[in-house]
């Protein structure tokens, strides 16, 4: 009758010395980052305008070689919020995130280089897709706000 | 069954291995499940008109599930910071009764 007692004792006992003497609250995802906030909006801004820009083209002017720069600057912004996540504590949920998107981005500038054109529905679908994407990245980030 | 009601299922069933959480986990998985369920109603519809092939269904789909899974990567976010926030203020709120 006694031991369960002192099982939860001993535990609240270690949960206080651990919080008296470290001085810190536990952690079990990484802290918000406000600059992480303003890059997935960068990022999603600079995809959103991309698309809407492909769509004011007739198809036949759709070419891979008129999108490649955009698609290497996108690449590269990616590039940089994955950098940026790896180096914060506890972000493994975030670093997938970015991981999945970039992948995503990689496939679609392979699909856009093999067809050499791109079609509405497709370019309607990757700019509903993308929002979703970075929507859910800002509500994530947004979430470790405490 | 029509796709309205497989989504309800969908969220029931989800909800349902979620638990005690599923109050404060059903907004953000029913609006996942709804966006991807208007992604999936405008690829049926685009497959059906000749837009996409059967080929090119199937990656979109593939695609939606990626998609989603970044989506319910958010809910494990706030499902963790929540359970953060709330042991860190019940520890707070011990260490100041003990402090008194």
């Amino acid at each position: 009758m006694v031991t369960p007692w002192l099982k939860i004792l001993l535990v609240i006992s270690s949960l206080l010395i651990l919080s008296l003497s470290s001085g810190c609250a536990l952690q079990m995802v990484s802290s918000f980052d406000i600059q992480t906030e303003q890059q997935i909006m960068d990022v999603a801004k600079t995809v959103d305008k991309f698309y809407a820009q492909l769509s004011e083209l007739p198809k036949e002017k759709r070419t891979f070689h008129f999108s490649q720069s955009t698609y290497l600057n996108i690449e590269v912004e990616l590039s940089a919020l994955l950098m940026r996540q790896k180096v914060r504590e506890l972000n493994e949920l975030t670093i997938k995130q970015v991981e999945i998107t970039q992948s995503l981005w990689l496939q679609d500038k392979k699909q856009h280089q093999q067809a050499n054109s791109i079609s509405d529905f497709l370019i309607k679908t990757r700019k509903q897709q993308y929002q979703r994407l970075f929507l859910a990245m800002i509500r994530g980030e947004q979430a470790k706000q405490q | 069954m029509g796709i309205n009601d497989l989504y309800k299922d969908m969220l029931d069933t989800a909800l349902n291995v979620v638990g005690d959480e599923a109050q404060q986990m059903s907004g953000p998985l029913q609006r996942a499940l709804n966006a991807q369920k208007a992604s999936i109603q405008a690829l049926a519809e685009a497959k059906l008109n000749g837009e996409i092939s059967e080929s090119e269904f199937i990656a979109e789909l593939e695609r939606e599930k990626a998609i989603l899974e970044v989506e319910l990567i958010t809910l494990e976010i706030i499902a963790k910071a929540t359970v953060q926030k709330a042991i860190n203020a019940a520890m707070s709120c011990l260490t100041s009764a003990i402090a008194r």
